[in-house]
């Protein structure tokens, strides 16, 4: 709908000129943040020097690394830039501050991921992208598919946080679970499929779904596949329509209750 | 016409006790209607029934036709609030800003939102602040901007929730007067919650008095103010034993020696009068005039009831 | 002294309420432990051991290095904010007490926090390596170095609290030191799983004295290497230590002369 479209751009605009306000902080944290990323590419490179055998008997290379750390990181930055809220939902819920949403007549999930934006997740961003472009041989269709991935990544993510926030309209704060949770996720997707072999593959692409969010998209990135391409878009769209059912059914109880069930 | 019917409203959150009881009320268009009574009487969570956040156990609301609950969204874009202690104003860009922000949330045409914003500058006179972070106005500067920002949109009823709650006595004059600007010039019709006796007597044509959720009061300022209002307390300190004034309409609470606690009747003699017959009978050395507090007027009104 | 010692008791009291979330937040270290018996089979191959480290070694070791990673409390923030807020010129303490107050506070709940993650750790590792143990003995004549490492870990984030003098936001030097301990620090792999001659230009950072030094003498006790390292930690405790009072000398200077 026009009406959320453009709500959404003035609240990118209102994120960013509000973290603007404080430009030293804000170009800092953002180049912190690259570098911090590159460390990570700086303890494979210095690990691929010396285990080079090692890496290909599995079929690893260099290019698979810097592939899965682009895509976890643009779409993780995607989500954090853009749809902020979602990583602070558990705070927001339990602060009260949902009724400031409820108030407007706009859809309330919508509204609380776009009003906060974590200014460094612009530094993961331009990080993917850096390393995307130098290491990976250029190819418009890859560049596409990465960037299609990018924002399918962000949503898979945006999913994910919403279903583990949503979690403290039933049992109270569920911030400790869903950081868990989350960053165990995230931790998985920044190495390479190939590494896991055996029964945690089954984990990896069901209770830990990181298969779903970053695996498949890597694998469609490499090798395109028109049939894996519109499965996994049309799943990751399904796990999105099911985190904002989630929602609204602890929304319902929320409102019947307001914070007084809710420590 | 009535924009506000309220039946049989009733929220239950545990057993054996209900946060507002079987309340039914209505509000005019253009009326200013009061919602006093303490601390966990029953009023944020009647304003919360009303804004449509918090679903009534059971209980009819209707405001311009709508179903808080059922149409929240469309109701939203009907009615303004401002919540005491929550914001809408963003802390680090000027009020501008979160001006044009509302007036994307509210789909107001853009013609339409310069106009109302112009008009709230001047109305409120916030052009020498209009431009400076949110963070770096003073407390009654920002309340202004809050109140401005609830009516961007062009409410047609506005709740008020403890609006000056934690305010000094000045910016609280300030903004009585703006809210009775609004609802003269906008035609607002407003509910007001407070705890605060002045806000209600200052605003109001009519007050609803709220007690363990079950209203215990209903009629118009006028006559709480004449039947209930009209007394007040005098604390004294004296040089030397205190005399009691020889004048009608005084109470003696409490006596010592150099001080005394009286309540007086404003009804019965004006204020200016018994203050003279206690100065000319007494060397005062302090002198303090208090309301009754509104606990008071509360069990006033049960007794009388 | 009496008073830092209660305070550090008071800080365990207050630690053991958030007992539930505190163990919530250990299962990403069972993740971690996971996820890298993994990356350290690739890396070992066919081998048994790479420079001396079996798996189930490699895996202990994680677990010691995450333990002490994954107990420290966000000191550097909490520093940076009273620097921030003004508080720091309100209270006007002398160098030593500011810090000494700091590190009471912190030390009772961060040895907790490192002892029973690094239990857990261990179960992990236990059961991921496929039953097999350690020589714990090591582990237990490490503990002054493992306990020096935390105590070094602790000083250089007040350190970068301190910055806040001079810096509006101290997090990025915090993500760039956090790195420095990935790497040099040997956080995921012993320092010998590196290229040898980066090895060599690591060994004049202070880090490969924290949680690499700490883990690798409780996997492979060596006495001649003990002796040398947990000397060398001691020296970097007393310099950081030492710079963190500079700073926040100069630093409070300016505070007070500019009225806070």
């Amino acid at each position: 709908m026009r009406y959320y479209i453009k709500l959404f751009w003035t609240f990118i605009k209102m994120n960013i000129k509000s973290q603007m306000a404080y430009k030293k902080s804000f170009f800092l944290q953002v180049f912190g943040m690259i570098i911090n990323d590159f460390a990570f590419l700086v303890l494979w490179i210095l690990l691929f020097d010396n285990f080079k055998s090692s890496f290909s008997s599995k079929g690893i290379d260099f290019n698979n690394i810097v592939l899965v750390w682009a895509i976890a990181a643009t779409s993780f930055g995607f989500v954090h830039a853009l749809f902020g809220g979602f990583r602070t939902l558990p705070t927001t819920i339990i602060g009260g501050k949902l009724d400031n949403f409820l108030l407007y007549p706009s859809n309330t999930i919508f509204l609380s991921g776009i009003s906060y934006s974590d200014v460094s997740a612009w530094g993961d961003i331009i990080y993917g992208y850096i390393i995307f472009l130098v290491f990976i041989p250029f190819n418009p269709l890859s560049l596409f598919l990465f960037t299609y991935f990018s924002i399918l990544g962000a949503v898979f993510f945006g999913s994910v946080l919403i279903i583990l926030s949503s979690l403290t309209f039933f049992i109270g704060s569920s911030e400790q679970i869903k950081e868990t949770l989350f960053n165990a996720i995230l931790s998985f997707a920044t190495y390479p499929e190939k590494f896991f072999v055996g029964p945690i593959k089954l984990i990896l692409f069901t209770f830990v779904p990181v298969g779903l969010g970053i695996y498949i998209p890597v694998r469609i990135i490499t090798n395109f596949n028109i049939i894996l391409f519109t499965i996994s878009t049309v799943i990751i769209l399904l796990f999105l329509l099911f985190s904002v059912f989630i929602f609204n059914r602890g929304l319902k109880k929320y409102e019947s209750s307001s914070l007084i069930i809710l420590s | 016409m009535k924009i506000v019917e309220v039946k049989d409203l009733t929220k239950q959150f545990v057993k054996d006790k209900k946060a507002v009881d079987n309340i039914s009320f209505d509000i005019e268009k253009g009326e200013i209607l009061g919602f006093i009574g303490p601390n966990g009487a029953g009023k944020s969570t009647t304003i919360k029934m009303l804004s449509g956040i918090l679903t009534p156990t059971y209980g009819n609301i209707n405001i311009l036709g709508l179903n808080p609950t059922k149409d929240r969204k469309k109701l939203a874009k009907s009615i303004g609030t401002v919540f005491g202690q929550k914001s809408q104003l963003w802390m680090h860009l000027p009020p501008i800003d979160t001006f044009n922000l509302l007036g994307v949330i509210y789909d107001v045409k853009p013609k339409i939102l310069k106009e109302r914003i112009d008009k709230f500058i001047e109305l409120f006179e916030l052009a020498p602040i209009i431009n400076n972070q949110v963070r770096k106005l003073s407390l009654g500067e920002r309340i202004k901007c809050e109140i401005a920002a609830s009516l961007i949109h062009n409410p047609q009823v506005l709740f008020l929730d403890e609006p000056t709650i934690g305010l000094d006595v000045v910016i609280k004059k300030v903004i009585r007067d703006l809210i009775l600007k609004m609802n003269k010039e906008e035609q607002v019709t407003i509910l007001l919650t407070s705890h605060d006796i002045q806000d209600i007597e200052k605003l109001c044509d009519r007050v609803i008095i709220i007690n363990n959720g079950k209203i215990v009061f209903e009629n118009t300022m006028k006559y709480l103010k004449y039947n209930y209002l009209g007394k007040k307390l005098i604390s004294i300190k004296t040089e030397n034993n205190f005399n009691i004034p020889q004048i009608e309409g005084v109470s003696i609470l409490k006596q010592k020696d150099y001080s005394a606690k009286l309540e007086v009747d404003t009804k019965l003699n004006s204020i200016k009068d018994i203050i003279d017959t206690i100065v000319s009978t007494n060397n005062v050395l302090d002198i303090t005039i208090d309301d009754i507090p509104l606990e008071e007027v509360i069990g006033q009104i049960y007794k009388n009831n | 002294m009496k008073k830092f010692f209660y305070l550090a008791y008071i800080s365990i009291k207050n630690y053991t309420f958030y007992l539930k979330d505190f163990l919530i937040t250990r299962i990403f270290l069972v993740i971690v432990i996971i996820i890298f018996s993994f990356i350290y089979k690739t890396l070992l191959g066919s081998n048994q051991s790479y420079a001396s480290f079996t798996l189930p070694m490699l895996l202990y070791y994680l677990a010691i290095t995450e333990s002490i990673e994954m107990s420290k409390t966000l000191i550097h923030n909490t520093i940076s904010d009273e620097i921030k807020s003004g508080t720091v010129a309100y209270i006007l303490l002398r160098p030593i007490s500011y810090i000494s107050f700091h590190v009471s506070s912190a030390i009772g709940e961060i040895t907790i926090k490192q002892l029973v993650t690094m239990i857990i750790g261990f179960i992990c590792a236990f059961f991921v390596s496929g039953f097999k143990i350690i020589n714990f003995w090591m582990v237990i004549a490490s503990l002054p170095v493992i306990y020096g490492a935390v105590l070094l870990n602790l000083f250089f984030m007040i350190l970068i609290g301190m910055f806040a003098f001079y810096i509006e936001e101290v997090r990025p030097i915090y993500w760039i030191y956090q790195k420095f301990i990935f790497i040099v620090g040997g956080l995921f792999v012993p320092l010998e799983f590196f290229p040898p001659t980066v090895l060599k230009i690591f060994k004049f950072f202070p880090f490969t004295y924290m949680n690499y030094f700490a883990a690798k003498m409780s996997v492979k006790f060596d006495l001649h290497e003990y002796i040398i390292g947990f000397s060398i930690q001691l020296l970097y405790i007393f310099i950081v230590y030492f710079l963190s009072i500079l700073i926040y000398s100069k630093g409070i200077k300016r505070v007070s002369i500019q009225g806070g």
